[in-house]
């Protein structure tokens, strides 16, 4: 590949990140918002049984409960991209400063979302180990239950349906992957402009719809 | 507490697919005793299921990852499947589903879910010391 058409590609994907990052930038804006004037939505529509208005409610909070996971698939996309550049031009990623997030926003999300997997995590080895430790005090011993485990997970199934024999097997080696740059950029660049324009359309929709119940509110208070 | 590097090991052993290393370790803890066991396999499962899947994950997904994990050994069937399903959604926070999973099973479902992630993973070096501190302070919290 040519150093010209190389630098396309770099530049390409440079966009395509810069790009990701403010759709995720905007989508958490957009989260933020809802979140804070949710309430007053709710108390706009009131006891309203207008089935437009319930339902413009129940898709505000869709939007509210998924734009997270937007701005989180936006943000991995961004990581993956950079990934990709620096393995095809070393450094790349880190020389252009322009592609960094805006702001802490996002930051602050994947850290609040960090923290409340980690109290799930939490709570569930809470449960699980005391349901182990309870039932070594009466059944079947750690040792036991973990080496009959063991006997099933280190025999592979064999391809041509055979049994596999023998009991220790090599450290697995990952190969590395061939890239095919101009093919593999191509459809990269196609996806992250597919999710960043899904993203805006999130946030453009959200906006719009809290924008009606302002104006639903504001009539009603009129009234 | 600490966790006993004999624990840490098994998870690195695992990891490895080093099955001799693996034997040496499980005669090891059953001659001194399996105390922080449980609390440093559940933490090295809960941390390996959120390394490969997110909550908000469609629910097929995990579906296909057991079905692939039972196919995968000569004796997978041996190995249950929805128990298998529940064990890692509850990891993912429907906590309530390991409550009618038993001990034996949750142990045995851990470790067979827990080697097949890692061996899918295939962390090396720096990343696998990374995941065994974590899995370390994780299971020393409930100690």
């Amino acid at each position: 590949m040519s150093d010209a058409s190389l630098a396309g590609v770099v530049a390409q994907l440079s966009d395509v990140r810069r790009r990701l990052a403010t759709a995720a930038v905007d989508v958490t804006r957009a989260r933020a918002e809802i979140s804070q004037a949710d309430s007053r939505y709710a108390e706009a529509a009131g006891d309203s049984r207008h089935p437009g208005i319930r339902q413009a409610l129940a898709h505000v909070r869709w939007a509210s409960a998924n734009a997270l996971t937007i701005a989180r698939f936006l943000e991995q996309a961004r990581h993956h991209f950079t990934c990709y550049l620096e393995r095809i031009v070393p450094g790349a990623a880190q020389d252009d400063a322009s592609v960094g997030l805006p702001d802490g926003e996002l930051l602050l999300v994947q850290v609040r979302e960090r923290s409340d997997l980690r109290s799930g995590m939490d709570a569930f080895i809470g449960r699980t180990f005391r349901n182990i430790e309870n039932y070594q005090d009466s059944g079947r011993s750690t040792g036991e239950i973990t080496g009959n485990t063991i006997r099933i997970v280190r025999a592979p199934r064999r391809p041509n349906g055979g049994k596999y024999i023998g009991t220790a097997s090599p450290a697995v080696v990952p190969t590395p992957h061939h890239i095919d740059v101009p093919e593999a950029a191509g459809h990269l660049v196609v996806l992250g402009l597919l999710v960043g324009i899904a993203a805006q359309r999130l946030s453009h929709v959200t906006r719009r719809e809290i924008a009606r119940f302002r104006r639903r509110g504001h009539q009603k208070r009129t009234d | 507490m600490a966790i006993r590097k004999e624990l840490t090991d098994f998870i690195r052993a695992l990891s490895r697919q080093d099955w001799e290393e693996v034997d040496r370790i499980l005669a090891k803890l059953d001659e001194e005793g399996w105390t922080g066991g449980a609390q440093t396999i559940s933490a090295a499962f809960a941390i390996a299921v959120h390394r490969r899947f997110h909550p908000d994950d469609d629910v097929r997904k995990i579906t296909r990852f057991v079905a692939d994990v039972r196919n995968r050994y000569e004796e997978g069937r041996e190995l249950p499947a929805l128990e298998m399903e529940g064990m890692i959604r509850a990891a993912l926070g429907e906590t309530d589903l390991a409550e009618n999973i038993d001990g034996e099973t949750a142990l045995s479902t851990q470790i067979a879910l827990l080697a097949a992630l890692l061996e899918d993973e295939a962390l090396t070096g720096d990343s696998l010391e990374d995941y065994i501190r974590d899995v370390e302070t994780t299971a020393a919290r409930f100690m």
